[in-house]
């Protein structure tokens, strides 16, 4: 009687350290992927959108699934922060190496006035071949910042020719489904963001 | 006698800053994508002397240039701000770095390649004009990653 008890009780403790042990297992795990990241963790399902490429195409977000976008909005006209993200992009993307293949970087124009197709195809190019600049009309670029959550406009008075923007700084990084999973502060360090891309590639 | 002593070295050395005055050193230009209008030029000052302003830069390679200061917000909206001067205070240092303060060189003139040297003015309030060379400096060589030690916070 006394020892059935016994093995009663040591059961309960066994099952009940082994579900402990398991929550928190799950919760590590859970962290883990999720935490330690470089980026910030930014989960967001992202609905599909068009815009127009260089050569007058419309390239769908969802075109590039099953890889891992690096996408961050500019205008060719931008002297100091637009340079520095996509000068960042471009060490970020060949310190890829064998893997460049399965990385898109995507940098969208919010200034269509005066980046037509042409122009933003050499800037971009500039950086990386194989890099891709987007733009469309204000239709269409105000669907995409509704879907990002952003913001852009032009500073000053609108018959300045040589008007500044107001636009996101920020890196995005969409994954293989085509959901928004990481985001980086300007300038943040090149090789926070490979280790991230490492992770996930 | 010690007590006028101290006041002469003091005066002296003074008088040794004012010499020295302003210093600007790592004057760089970051080389312009094709296309592109506008450049961001970059530099360290140093200054020795009196409180001074820098009120304007002048460079033959454009047409115009602005001091600006990148100012980004917390949900990642970056935006330049126009300045109409920059105090330089007494012994401060002051860095034009990417993603802070910086001369935004206006309709370019030439097409800008890594390694070419170009006359910049810096014009300050008590100082005067300084002129000093800059560099262009590519993205591949230190013109894409701040190296300002600038990391991240969770």
């Amino acid at each position: 009687m006394i020892t059935s008890n016994k093995v009663r009780i040591i059961s309960l403790i066994l099952i009940l350290f082994i579900a402990i042990i398991s929550v928190m297992a799950y919760l590590i795990y859970q962290a883990k992927t999720k935490e330690t990241f470089n980026g910030f963790y930014n989960e967001k399902v992202l609905d599909d959108f068009s815009l127009k490429d260089s050569s007058g195409n419309d390239v769908s977000l969802s075109e590039y699934k099953g890889k891992l976008v690096l996408l961050n909005f500019g205008y060719t006209s931008c002297p100091d922060i637009c340079p520095t993200t996509l000068g960042n992009l471009r060490s970020i993307y060949t310190k890829l190496d064998n893997n460049q293949d399965e990385v898109q970087v995507v940098f969208i124009s919010v200034d269509p006035d005066r980046d037509n197709p042409e122009k933003l195809e050499e800037y971009v190019k500039f950086f990386n071949n194989d890099f891709i600049g987007l733009t469309g009309n204000e239709e269409q670029l105000k669907e995409v910042s509704d879907i990002f959550n952003i913001f852009y406009f032009k500073e000053g008075i609108d018959t300045d020719k040589d008007y500044l923007m107001s636009h996101p700084t920020s890196i995005y990084l969409i994954d293989r489904e085509g959901k928004l999973i990481l985001k980086y502060p300007h300038n943040t360090k090149q090789d926070f963001v490979v280790d991230d891309l490492k992770r996930l590639l | 006698m010690k007590f006028i002593l101290v006041i002469m070295f003091a005066l002296m050395s003074c008088g040794q800053d004012t010499e020295k005055g302003i210093e600007i050193n790592n004057v760089w230009i970051r080389e312009a994508p094709p296309g592109a209008t506008v450049a961001a030029l970059y530099f360290d000052i140093n200054n020795n002397g009196g409180e001074d302003y820098i009120i304007s830069i002048n460079s033959p390679v454009s047409e115009s240039a602005e001091i600006h200061n990148t100012q980004i917000s917390p949900d990642g909206i970056g935006k330049m701000v126009k300045l109409d001067n920059v105090l330089v205070g007494p012994g401060e240092k002051l860095s034009f770095t990417p993603g802070g303060k910086h001369i935004m060189l206006i309709d370019l003139k030439k097409v800008l390649k890594p390694g070419e040297m170009h006359e910049v003015t810096v014009d300050f309030k008590n100082s005067g004009q300084k002129s000093v060379n800059a560099v262009v400096k590519g993205f591949s060589e230190g013109g894409s990653e701040d190296h300002s030690g600038h990391s991240m916070d969770h």
